[in-house]
C-alpha cells in the first residue's frame, strides 16, 4: 500500500486501458474489396434418366482445373439419407458438377437434413420433399451461391422414377413420364425405356461425350435406384 | 484507489499512456487500417510462397516430398524452410503456397494434436493397440484442414495453401489426399500440387497408373520415383531448390528425412550448346 | 500455317538464288525475323527441325522472335509433360530406333496427362537423305463400339412434298460444272515428303 501511495493520482479519475469498448468493422465503416475468387470449375458431366421403376443417375469419375487431370476418380455421384457414413438402405441419389468443393457442401447439407427427418419423423424422407428442400437450401444462398447444376433421383411414392435437375440457385424441372412434347404423331408417343436399354444408352451418351469434350473421361459411375436399393456400377473410359 | 474488477491488472493510463490498440485484430477494437481511410484486407496474394509438393502411395505406406525454399516473389528468399510437417505417427502434411498460412495451419495442427491427446486420456506410454485406436488418421486430418480451407474461403479470407495429406486411414492403409484454398479436395495414387502437377505427374502416373499399381509398388522403387521427380522439378522449376524434405509414412511410423541433396544432377549436356541460333563458337 | 507456307516458298526462291541448299538456320532465322516484325501479333509458336550440309539442328522459334538451340525441345500445352519425359529420359548420342520411341513417349505424356493435346501421335523423322513423316504412329485412343445402333430406319423423314427441278431450270441462277472425279481438284498445300 505504501508503494500504491507514492504514485501521484491525478485529480480526475483514473482512466485505463481497454475500458472503451472494441471498435466493430461496421463501426468504422467497413468497406472492403476483393481481388479473391472463391470458385473454380472441376469440369465432367452428369445425366440422369428414369424409367417405370428405376432411376439411373450417371458422371464420369475425371476431375480437372485447367489443362489439369486433378484425378482419374473422385465420383461425382452421392447417395442421400440411408444409415451411417456408407448410406446403408439409401433411395436417393445427388449427382453435382460444377465446383467440386460446393457440390461436396450441398450433398454434406442435404444429406444431413435427410438423415434429421428421419431421425425426427421415423420415416424417410420422399424424393419430392427432398428435391424441394433442395432447391430451398439452393435458393438460401442466392447472393452467394453453390456453383454446381445439381440433379436428384429416386423412386417415388408410387413406386415409379424421378429426377429433379436444378441450377445454381433454384429448381428447374421435374421429369414427368407421361408428359410428351412435340410433333402428336403416333409413333412418337413418349414410353418410358426399359433398363437395359437406358443402361446402354448412358453409356454410349458417355463414350460420345468423351470423344468431343476434353474434361470428360476417365471412368463412368452409374447408379441405378430402384425400390429394391442404389446399384453402382463403375466402367472405365477413356483417359486422354 | 479504484477497487471496479474492471480495473483490476490493467495497466493505469496516467502511469503508461493509454495503450494503442490499433494494431490489435479487427474485432479486438484494432482500427489502424480504417484510421488510415484504407479497407481492412485479407490475404488477397500469396507473399512467401513454397512451390511443389509430390507424394505417390505404396504397397504399404506413402511417400511425400517438398522441397526447402521459400521464394519472395522470384527471390529465393530462405533455403532453409521444411514445408513437410508430421502431425502424428500416423500422417504428414506437405504445405504449396503461402509459407505464413502454412506456419498458422502448422499451429492449428499443434493445437489439435495437444487437444486430441487431451480428450483421448492418453498418459503417453500407453500400449499400442489403444494408442492407434485413439489417433486421429491421415483421413481425419485431411477432412479437418479441408473444412478449415473451405469456411475461410466461403469467409473470402482464405488460407493460401495447397496442400497434401499423406499417411494412414482408421484401418491402416495407405491414404493420400490433396486440399487448396478453395477448399476442393481429391483424392489419387499419386498426387503433385503447383508445377509438380505439370511436370512430375506425368512421371508418376505412367509408373503408378492406377490403385492397383499402387498396391503392388514397393517403396524401394517409389522412393526413387519421388527423388527422380524431385531432379526434374529442379532442372524446369524456377522456383525450386536442389535441397528437399521426404517422409515415408508407414505402419512403422513416419520416417522423416530433412536436407536431402538432389543426387547425380546431369548438367553435361550444356557444354555442346553454342548460343540460341546461328551461333557456332 | 500461313508462316510455315510463306517462309517454305520464300526458302525455295532463296535456294534457287543461291543454287545450294537451304540451312536449317536459314529458315529459323528467316522466321524470327519475320515473327519480330510482327511483334508476336502473328502467333506463330514452332519447332524446327532439319538435317543440312552443316548437320542436324533442332530450334524453337516463338511468336516474338526469339529463338533457341537445344538438344531436346517441346512446345505447346503438352509440352511440360513431354518434356518430363525427356528430363528423365533422354541420353546423349541415341539411336533413331530410340529417338523415334523416346519422342512417342513424350507425346503420349502430353496425351495422358494434358487435356489440351490430342489422342494420336504422329512422328516425322529428318535425315540428310529424306524426311519420313509417320502420320499415326501409336494410336492408343481408338473410338470405342457403341453398344446400341443409332441409324434411323429409312423412311423416318416423313416426305410432306415431291418436287423434281430440272438443271435447265436453275440454270439462270447458278453456274453447274460437271466435276471430272471427286478429291482430284483443288490441290493446297502439301507436304513434300514421301509417305
Amino acid at each position: 500500500m505504501a508503494a500504491l501511495s507514492s504514485y501521484s493520482m491525478s485529480a480526475s479519475t483514473p482512466t485505463f486501458s481497454f475500458q472503451q469498448p472494441p471498435q466493430t468493422s461496421s463501426a468504422a465503416g467497413g468497406q472492403t474489396q476483393h481481388s479473391f475468387y472463391p470458385y473454380t470449375d472441376n469440369g465432367g458431366s452428369t445425366l440422369g434418366i428414369s424409367g417405370d421403376s428405376f432411376t439411373i443417375l450417371a458422371g464420369d469419375t475425371r476431375s480437372t482445373s485447367g489443362y489439369n487431370i486433378n484425378t482419374r476418380h473422385e465420383p461425382k455421384l452421392f447417395r442421400i439419407g440411408g444409415s451411417g457414413p456408407t448410406h446403408k438402405n439409401a433411395r436417393i441419389v445427388l449427382s453435382v458438377v460444377g465446383f467440386a468443393a460446393d457440390g461436396r457442401a450441398l450433398q454434406e447439407r442435404l444429406d444431413t437434413i435427410v438423415k434429421l427427418y428421419r431421425y425426427q419423423h421415423g420415416k424417410d424422407i420422399s424424393v419430392h420433399a427432398c428435391a424441394q428442400r433442395l432447391s430451398h437450401i439452393l435458393y438460401g444462398k442466392r447472393f452467394f451461391p453453390y456453383y454446381v447444376t445439381a440433379i436428384l433421383g429416386g423412386i417415388d411414392e408410387e413406386g415409379k422414377g424421378a429426377l429433379y435437375s436444378y441450377d445454381p440457385v433454384n429448381l428447374k424441372n421435374q421429369y414427368e413420364p407421361e408428359a410428351a412434347q412435340g410433333l402428336g404423331k403416333p409413333q412418337l408417343v413418349a414410353k418410358p425405356l426399359d433398363r437395359k436399354t437406358t443402361e446402354e444408352l448412358v453409356r454410349d451418351a458417355f463414350t460420345s461425350a468423351v470423344e468431343r469434350h476434353i474434361e470428360v473421361g476417365d471412368g463412368l459411375q452409374m447408379m441405378v435406384i430402384t425400390k429394391d436399393g442404389i446399384e453402382e456400377i463403375i466402367s472405365p473410359l477413356k483417359q486422354d | 484507489m479504484d477497487h471496479s474488477p474492471q480495473a483490476w491488472g490493467r495497466p493505469r493510463d496516467d502511469i503508461y499512456g493509454s495503450y494503442n490498440p490499433s494494431y490489435l485484430p479487427h474485432n479486438k477494437g484494432g482500427y489502424q487500417a480504417h484510421a488510415n481511410g484504407q479497407p481492412n484486407t485479407h490475404t488477397q496474394s500469396p507473399i512467401v510462397t513454397g512451390t511443389s509438393v509430390i507424394a505417390i502411395k505404396f504397397k504399404s505406406g506413402v511417400v511425400i516430398a517438398a522441397d526447402n525454399l521459400a521464394s519472395y516473389g522470384s527471390l529465393a528468399r530462405f533455403t532453409d524452410v521444411k514445408r513437410l510437417k508430421p502431425f502424428n505417427k500416423k500422417a504428414v502434411v506437405g504445405f504449396g503456397g503461402d509459407v505464413s498460412d502454412m506456419q498458422y495451419l502448422d499451429r492449428l495442427l499443434s493445437s489439435l494434436d495437444v487437444q486430441e491427446n487431451y480428450s483421448n486420456g492418453a498418459s503417453g506410454d500407453l500400449d499400442d493397440e489403444t494408442e492407434n485406436r485413439a489417433m486421429m488418421s491421415a483421413k481425419n486430418l485431411h477432412t479437418y484442414l479441408s473444412k478449415v480451407m473451405y469456411k475461410r474461403r466461403t469467409d473470402f479470407n482464405p488460407l493460401w495453401n495447397a496442400l497434401l495429406v499423406a499417411g494412414l486411414d482408421e484401418d491402416s492403409k495407405p491414404f493420400l489426399a490433396f486440399a487448396d484454398l478453395l477448399g476442393t479436395t481429391y483424392s489419387s495414387p499419386t498426387l503433385a500440387t503447383g508445377f509438380g502437377a505439370h511436370l512430375a505427374q506425368p512421371i508418376m502416373r505412367r509408373a503408378v497408373p492406377d490403385e492397383e499399381a499402387s498396391q503392388k509398388l514397393e517403396r524401394e522403387k517409389a522412393v526413387e520415383l519421388v527423388k527422380q521427380c524431385m531432379k526434374v522439378l529442379f532442372y524446369r522449376d524456377a522456383r525450386s531448390m536442389n535441397v528437399y524434405s521426404m517422409a515415408v509414412i508407414d505402419e512403422n511410423g513416419v520416417d522423416l528425412k530433412q536436407d536431402i541433396k538432389l543426387e547425380a544432377e546431369s548438367w553435361a549436356f550444356a557444354e555442346g550448346i553454342k548460343g540460341y541460333g546461328t551461333q557456332t563458337v | 500455317m500461313f508462316t510455315t507456307a510463306l517462309i517454305s516458298s520464300n526458302l525455295e526462291l532463296h535456294a534457287l538464288s543461291t543454287g545450294r541448299k537451304p540451312r536449317v538456320v536459314t529458315v529459323m532465322t528467316m522466321l524470327k525475323q519475320h515473327l519480330f516484325r510482327y511483334q508476336g501479333h502473328i502467333g506463330a509458336y514452332l519447332v524446327v527441325a532439319g538435317c543440312d550440309p552443316t548437320g542436324a539442328h533442332l530450334f524453337t522459334v516463338h511468336a516474338h522472335g526469339s529463338t533457341d538451340k537445344l538438344p531436346y525441345v517441346t512446345m505447346g500445352s503438352g509440352s511440360l509433360a513431354a518434356m518430363s519425359v525427356f528430363e528423365t529420359q533422354w541420353t546423349r548420342d541415341m539411336s533413331r530406333e530410340q529417338a523415334v520411341k523416346l519422342c512417342a513417349e513424350a507425346i503420349q505424356a502430353g496425351i495422358f496427362n494434358d487435356l489440351g493435346s490430342g489422342s494420336n501421335v504422329d512422328v516425322c523423322v529428318i535425315t540428310a537423305e529424306k524426311t519420313t513423316l509417320m502420320r499415326n504412329y501409336i494410336t492408343p485412343n481408338v473410338r470405342e463400339r457403341k453398344m446400341r445402333d443409332y441409324k434411323f430406319k429409312r423412311g423416318t423423314t416423313a416426305i410432306l412434298d415431291e418436287r423434281v427441278v430440272r438443271r435447265e431450270a436453275i440454270e439462270k441462277y447458278v453456274t453447274v460444272e460437271e466435276v471430272a472425279e471427286t478429291g482430284t481438284t483443288a490441290v493446297g498445300e502439301r507436304m513434300d515428303v514421301d509417305q
